[in-house]
């Protein structure tokens, strides 16, 4: 009970946006939960109250049995009392002082170990080099780093990281991904991180809190959350409607031969080595066909029988079971021509690209 | 070269760039941060030496700084002098008059700023007064620079006020724009010429300076 994070609480705006936390999560252990929702949603307001950076109009926010804001009885404490770290999406860094001492600001001056805890810092961050350079002059990357280090070196006791890797290009997001949740783990803390991209919930986190509209929907682990969103505008939000475990039995010319609980399937091999992994795949991507259909370049042909059948406007969610749970996603007219009820056997088609391997270990 | 009121009028425009330094900083960072509506109505108040006729203000000091009101009245009790035809009393004119040539100048600087260079600072742990003095003041040093070299130059320049509040008294109130006035009055152009060519020397120093120091600032 006091080990948790406990929010619940109104954050209203003049406008008439409301934005409601609730939320509750293990504050005592490394864990990643992730909230992930679209843009504009609310996540990094909520974020923004947890933190202390902003003031809910209602409700309570505890951590590990200590209030952090209860409207009731007029508490409130302020960032600095929280103990906390939070990551900016632009990062934040002071301009005016070098990487050294952006990293060491948030460390008491007299500190004797104030020192030793920058050069850590600095080596574990691969940042050897550049401390003392201007946040201006070194590479996004860089720069993430550097704000990640500065936020961790105080040992804060919650972590809150908004879009951490969304001011990255493409590549170098892929890349650092990885290395974000393995230094998260790393540091053995509770974190919080806003993301509107699937796959970077996906790689990131532990639990997944999805909001829309100022609101959170559902909250589990990512691959329940993902695979089996609790209504059609959770599904829509998430738009992965397959998340399942996986093991990578070899990788040749860039493709990854998957084992899914007993089935194989061929995606693209991840950027770094990982044995366990999630695949995900969106319902769009999965076709049916009667039979399967060797004169297709397609690589992923699975025979599957129909579970059940959600009808969502023009088009029909398809559960399938292939070995493992898949989605698909057709037409009402793909459903009436191939004739699927709960029971019927078809050919599930997916494209190698379509397959997306995301390390997860 | 009446030497005597170069000296007195830099003298006045240091003394006036002090205190607004002191009290303009402040007012200036409250200005920028605050969200309460009250806000544009003490901005209009700072602004208004902008537009209004420097007589205007001068005429409303001097009532002020009158025997018979309340803020006359206790200076003299307090000091035994009194407020008009005094150095302490066009400083005072000089002050408001300036406000807006420091406080306004101060606010940008500080509007300018990056909010979240602040909030990154609280998160971390440092306090208000420590996150001004260590991420504000040496961001917005630049703007603040450029606000004390523009208040200076505009105070060594100051006519209106000065004669309505101080009179021309050598040594005490009369500074380098009354000498000229003075001098012209007695018809001893070459003592006006001199006077004139000083500022407009210096006005010009000034304001390369101001544009210098407005280029430099922090690659984010």
């Amino acid at each position: 009970m006091s080990d948790q994070l406990i929010a619940d609480f109104e954050k209203r705006f003049p406008r008439g946006a409301i934005i409601r936390g609730t939320l509750r999560l293990p504050a005592d252990r490394a864990s990643v939960t992730v909230l992930y929702g679209p843009s504009g949603c609310g996540k990094t307001t909520l974020l923004r109250c947890l933190a202390g950076l902003e003031r809910p109009e209602s409700g309570v926010i505890e951590f590990r049995g200590e209030t952090w804001f209860d409207a009731r009885r007029r508490r409130f404490q302020s960032p600095q009392q929280r103990g906390i770290g939070f990551l900016f999406q632009d990062y934040a860094l002071f301009p005016h002082l070098s990487v050294a001492e952006n990293i060491g600001y948030g460390l008491r001056r007299r500190d004797p170990d104030r020192p030793r805890a920058i050069s850590d810092a600095v080596d574990r961050f691969q940042l050897q080099g550049v401390e003392h350079r201007c946040p201006g002059q070194i590479s996004g990357g860089q720069q993430q780093r550097v704000a990640l280090a500065r936020a961790l070196v105080r040992r804060p006791r919650l972590l809150l990281l908004d879009e951490p890797l969304s001011a990255l290009d493409a590549v170098l997001r892929d890349e650092l991904r990885l290395q974000l949740r393995s230094q998260l783990r790393e540091f053995g803390i509770p974190a919080i991180v806003v993301t509107h991209d699937p796959t970077e919930a996906i790689a990131l986190g532990d639990d997944i809190a999805v909001m829309r509209d100022g609101e959170i929907i559902q909250q589990g682990p990512v691959q329940d959350v993902f695979s089996r969103p609790a209504d059609a505008r959770i599904a829509r939000i998430v738009g992965m409607e397959t998340v399942v475990p996986a093991t990578i039995v070899e990788t040749a010319d860039g493709l990854a031969s998957l084992d899914v609980s007993g089935t194989r399937l061929t995606g693209v091999a991840p950027a770094a080595p990982s044995r366990r992994v999630l695949v995900c795949i969106r319902g769009e991507d999965v076709a049916l066909e009667r039979e399967p259909q060797p004169g297709l370049s397609i690589r992923n042909q699975l025979p599957a029988s129909v579970l059940w059948l959600v009808p969502e406007g023009p088009l029909v969610r398809v559960g399938l079971n292939c070995g493992f749970e898949l989605t698909a996603l057709v037409t009402r007219r793909s459903r009436d021509e191939l004739d699927l009820a709960p029971g019927s056997n078809v050919t599930a088609l997916i494209k190698t690209p379509a397959v997306h391997v995301v390390p997860h270990d | 070269m009446d030497w005597a009121a170069v000296r007195l009028t830099f003298q006045l425009a240091a003394s006036t760039t002090l205190i607004l330094l002191v009290v303009g900083l402040p007012l200036a960072w409250w200005l920028a941060t605050t969200r309460r509506r009250g806000r544009f109505l003490i901005e209009s108040i700072v602004a208004l030496p902008l537009v209004l006729p420097p007589t205007v203000l001068g005429f409303y000091l001097l009532a002020a700084f009158g025997p018979r009101s309340p803020l006359g009245l206790s200076y003299q009790n307090v000091t035994g002098s009194t407020l008009p035809f005094s150095f302490p009393g066009i400083l005072l004119g000089s002050v408001l008059y300036n406000l807006p040539f420091a406080v306004r100048p101060f606010t940008a600087a500080f509007a300018g700023l990056n909010r979240r260079l602040l909030e990154a600072s609280w998160c971390l742990g440092e306090s208000r007064w420590g996150t001004f003095r260590r991420v504000a003041l040496p961001l917005a040093w630049p703007g603040i620079l450029a606000g004390m070299v523009l208040t200076f130059a505009h105070s060594v320049g100051e006519f209106g006020v000065v004669l309505m509040i101080g009179g021309n008294i050598p040594n005490v109130t009369r500074t380098l724009s009354i000498s000229i006035y003075d001098d012209v009055q007695a018809l001893d152009y070459a003592a006006a010429g001199q006077s004139a060519i000083l500022l407009v020397a210096f006005a010009f120093i000034v304001l390369t300076i101001t544009h210098v120091i407005g280029r430099r600032g922090f690659p984010v």
